[in-house]
């Protein structure tokens, strides 16, 4: 690892309460970050190096809030020579008091800040300006370190113009960011704004940007290979168990359809639990037992309606399979049948795909490669089945990708329409999904293909 | 950078064991431990096989409990002997069975022939059958047989390997399926090799008589087409094993008329015998043998890339690559909440004095009227402290106030309770005294809720009982 301490540094600092926390939860991309609506959350100042490799290109310090920073101030100018001399007097009431003194929460604060880290003073910009800001305000300006003001809008209200006015006496750089809901080009426009606080950081926040943004385009690469992974998994998903000779068969195989489609479901969790992987939301997976991501069961029918294929697309996709059948009968026939096995093809194959709409996977009796039988269950059959679990998974890909870090509440699946996923797509991305759909179906390892046209589909700008 | 290993059927096993057991495993727990092993790892594993290879090494030394890769691959190493024994043994028994020779009736090269070459050459075309469609290999029965003959941990063992289940197939269908042929492909080699040597043994330790003779009653030249035709391979290098016209007219064996035979050219058809052996038997059985042990490479090669969790354990240790997340815990404990006292205020009986901190939106004479409908008492004095105000200013506030006095102090009920408060109520308490009431009034702002947990928490926290937070409804209330 480089040095520590040699990287541009960043302390989080303000009053409790303001959100902190939550930015740097946002902006490190790390769900472990404490936060809470309760103040005084944070104790101890807590390090987020952002590494590549073995190198640190910067680190965000998230600090405990002031509490007591008219008594520090008061200290301060008790002790104060010079205008000139006021950093130094800052670094003294840090080295002269400590964690089991009056002050441990400015110390702990102020201690990164003496030894050269950048500021970035937050606030909420949904509560009013306060005259009880001024002294931490002050206190910040006497370091001498360049700094930045973030306004962190919390709640409803707005009082960013009246925050700005206030911070532009105290910071050179004033910016509105929130926590709570910025996507990652915001992040990334912040990062460009902390290399703007100090000319020799304009190098390594660039640096750390440009590596973020290529993380973020091999992330998306990953999470396309994942979900393509998880679709041709689900399609050749086999069960199987052995069967002696006096059983219950049918018994047997409601059974073991149950145990297939609970396979499936489990197959998509891992799924989505992968993703989150992915993108670093490692809380979010379930907790106490119950599932973080609220959504409706992958073979309910709302779910079938909203990702799945049209009736009118099921038939078309069986009678463009049939009609391949009966043309193959045709030319057997030299044209003597007229084309009416392609026509006979076309209706059967349409039939089938619209009778077997709610048919997941046969379930056979088989015999066992050493002696024996068992039941087998799939591979899934159901041409509408990938579709749905592709809409369901670019659904919570598209949460997950924005999703901030600080956020704490579960991931609702809500759908703000009834728009048919399926429709909604571009007509030649349709195609190109549908063949390394079909070709997955016969079994060829045609993955990377799927998941090309799933990247297309999340980053159609690439 | 040297070329990634090549993975053997060992690794592949010990690779799908881990990623089977990762799937009971918290996430948490697998990001921690693989990106512990990334940071580890040499920056030159970039490439997808060799981190799985780092990888594997590394749990290796830590599974419990122990992996069955190793095992697996002495079981295959045992399946293959027991297989090229079994081949041996049979191919001697056939040979020695097809060219017995007491000495009255001469060996019929026909039998030898279409033991050694034709049934050979059926079941070659049966191996190209097999080989180009992606199709699961049937023959099971003979595997089966050298399963059941093998010690129980070596049958769980290859069991293992074979899949036990069709569940199998779809993820190790490929290995199993070479895997397979290259066994097959064992036992044909050793068959055409103890075939061979017994061949070779029979013609040098005993006088063999060779005739050939068939119902059909082809003529001699016929035969000399088809045997010119079969010699082509050898027919540059060792010519004599290319019968002549005059070594067929001679053994030909008719029991109608069988003739004498002539002693010089009874043992003519040996080299023919033996070069069709080693060139339609041997020969093709090590190709064959050759490929299936390059596509069982090439396909545990490739099912290694591809096992079910393998993405997933790719996605782990890049995303160590870059990293912005903390590197130690959050320390300390979360902050306690602490139980308010949120009694019902008691009615002073003296005036009470209000003090708004941190200058509290709302006229001075509004503040007095609220709070005084509150607690149905008077205010006797309304005072400042916080916000701009100095500790010095703070201080003198507080000696103001008359010892044994209630006190309310009107706070930003939007803002979080800040210890320079509490530190504030402490020096009023030390002045007033115990028993005297001190209330907190959190005011709300038009869109703003007041965070009243907050407040009611660090009330509980500093451990007065006659501190108090009055429930923000019931200042509005009052208010109104």
């Amino acid at each position: 690892m480089t040095a520590p301490g040699t990287e541009p540094q960043f302390a989080v600092v303000g009053h409790p309460n303001k959100g902190k926390s939550s930015i740097v939860a946002s902006l490190a991309e790390d769900d472990s970050v404490r936060i809470a609506a309760e103040p005084g959350t944070t104790t101890h100042a807590r390090r987020y190096p952002m590494c590549v490799g073995t190198r640190t290109l910067y680190t965000l310090i998230d600090t405990p809030g002031f509490q007591r920073a008219r008594k520090a101030l008061a200290w301060m100018k008790q002790h104060e020579t010079t205008a000139s001399g006021r950093a130094q007097i800052v670094a003294r009431f840090v080295r002269q008091h400590g964690s089991g003194s009056a002050f441990p929460d400015e110390c702990e604060l102020l201690a990164p800040i003496v030894e050269g880290a950048g500021i970035l003073y937050v606030v909420d910009g949904s509560v009013p300006f306060g005259e009880e800001y001024e002294p931490e305000m002050e206190i910040l300006r006497w370091t001498g370190s360049p700094s930045m003001a973030l306004i962190n809008p919390i709640g409803e209200s707005d009082y960013v113009d009246e925050w700005r006015r206030a911070l532009e006496q105290y910071f050179r750089i004033v910016r509105v960011f929130d926590a709570m809901t910025a996507e990652f080009d915001k992040r990334l426009d912040l990062l460009r704004a902390f290399g703007q606080m100090r000319d020799e950081w304009r190098g390594p926040l660039g640096e750390a940007v440009e590596a973020l943004e290529a993380d973020r385009s091999r992330r998306l690469r990953r999470a396309a290979k994942a979900i393509a992974d998880m679709v041709a998994e689900m399609l050749s998903l086999t069960i199987a168990e052995p069967i002696e000779k006096d059983e219950n068969i049918a018994l047997r195989k409601t059974q073991l359809l149950h145990r297939f489609k609970d396979k499936l479901r489990h197959r998509e969790m891992r799924g989505r639990e992968q993703v989150e992987e992915i993108f670093s939301h490692v809380r979010l997976s379930r907790r106490e037992g119950e599932f973080d991501v609220v959504d409706d069961d992958l073979f309910s029918e709302g779910t079938w309606l909203r990702f799945g294929l049209s009736l009118r697309q099921l038939v078309l996709m069986g009678m463009a399979g049939g009609a391949v059948v009966g043309g193959g009968i045709d030319a057997a026939m030299g044209g003597a049948s007229l084309l009416l096995g392609g026509l006979i093809g076309a209706t059967a194959g349409g039939a089938a795909a619209w009778l077997g709409k709610d048919r997941i996977a046969e379930v056979k009796v088989g015999p066992l490669p050493l002696g024996g039988r068992e039941l087998r269950a799939g591979p899934v059959k159901n041409v509408n089945l990938p579709w749905v679990v592709l809409g369901r998974a670019m659904r919570h890909l598209q949460l997950i990708a924005d999703r901030s870090h600080a956020r704490r509440d579960e991931l609702r699946m809500e759908h703000t329409d009834d728009t048919n996923w399926v429709s909604s797509l571009p007509v030649d991305r349709r195609k190109t999904i549908e063949r390394s759909l079909s070709r997955l179906r016969r079994g060829d390892a045609v993955v990377e293909e799927l998941a090309d046209a799933i990247e297309e589909l999340i980053s159609p700008n690439r | 950078m040297k070329s990634a290993p090549t993975p053997t059927i060992a690794d592949l096993l010990d690779l799908a064991v881990l990623l089977r057991r990762d799937e009971e495993l918290p996430r948490q727990v697998l990001r921690e431990r693989d990106q512990a092993i990334a940071s580890d790892m040499a920056s030159g594993h970039a490439g997808g096989t060799r981190r799985l290879f780092a990888w594997l090494n590394a749990m290796r030394d830590t599974a419990n409990p122990p992996l069955p890769g190793e095992h697996a691959q002495s079981a295959s190493r045992l399946v293959r002997l027991v297989l090229a024994l079994v081949g041996g043994i049979t191919g001697m028994a056939a040979a020695a069975a097809v060219l017995r020779y007491d000495g009255t009736h001469p060996v019929n090269v026909l039998y030898a022939l279409a033991l050694f070459v034709g049934l050979q050459l059926l079941v070659l075309v049966a191996f190209a059958a097999v080989v180009l469609p992606r199709k699961r290999f049937e023959a099971m029965p003979l595997v089966a047989m050298a399963v059941r003959i093998l010690p129980g941990r070596s049958r769980r063992a290859i069991e293992q390997i074979v899949g036990g289940t069709q569940s199998h197939l779809l993820v190790f269908g490929q290995v199993q399926k070479w895997l397979l042929l290259q066994w097959t492909q064992v036992f044909a080699v050793a068959f055409n090799v103890g075939g061979l040597a017994t061949t070779l043994a029979l013609i040098t330790f005993r006088d063999l008589a060779f005739v050939w003779s068939t119902t059909l009653q082809p003529d001699v030249a016929t035969v000399h087409q088809v045997t010119s035709v079969l010699s082509w391979p050898w027919a540059a290098i060792w010519p004599e094993a290319s019968p002549s016209v005059e070594l067929i007219a001679a053994t030909r064996y008719n029991r109608l008329t069988p003739g004498t035979l002539d002693p010089d050219m009874a043992g003519g058809w040996w080299p023919f015998l033996v070069a069709s052996m080693v060139f339609f038997g041997l020969l093709p059985r090590m190709c064959t043998l050759m490929i299936s042990r390059c596509r069982l490479k090439a396909a545990i090669a490739r099912t290694f890339a591809t096992l079910p969790g393998v993405s997933a354990l790719h996605d782990r240790l890049e995303a160590a690559q870059v990293r912005t997340q903390a590197t130690e815990p959050e320390q300390g404990a979360a902050v306690a909440t602490g139980t308010s006292n949120h009694a019902a205020p008691v009615a002073p009986s003296a005036p009470m004095t209000l003090i708004n901190w941190a200058n509290v939106p709302i006229a001075d004479g509004d503040a007095p009227r609220v709070v005084g409908r509150k607690f149905g008492t008077e205010i006797g004095q309304v005072l400042h402290a916080g916000g701009s105000a100095s500790p010095e200013q703070d201080q003198s506030t507080v000696r103001s106030i008359a010892s044994g006095s209630a006190v309310a102090i009107l706070v930003r009920g939007w803002e979080p309770p800040m210890l320079e408060l509490l530190d504030f109520i402490t020096d009023v308490r030390k002045v007033i005294g115990r028993g005297a009431t001190i209330a907190l009034l959190p005011l709300a702002l038009d869109g703003h809720a007041v965070n009243a947990a907050a407040w009611r928490s660090a009330v509980g926290r500093s451990g007065d009982p006659w501190l108090m937070v009055i429930d923000p409804a019931a200042i509005q209330e009052a208010g109104t």
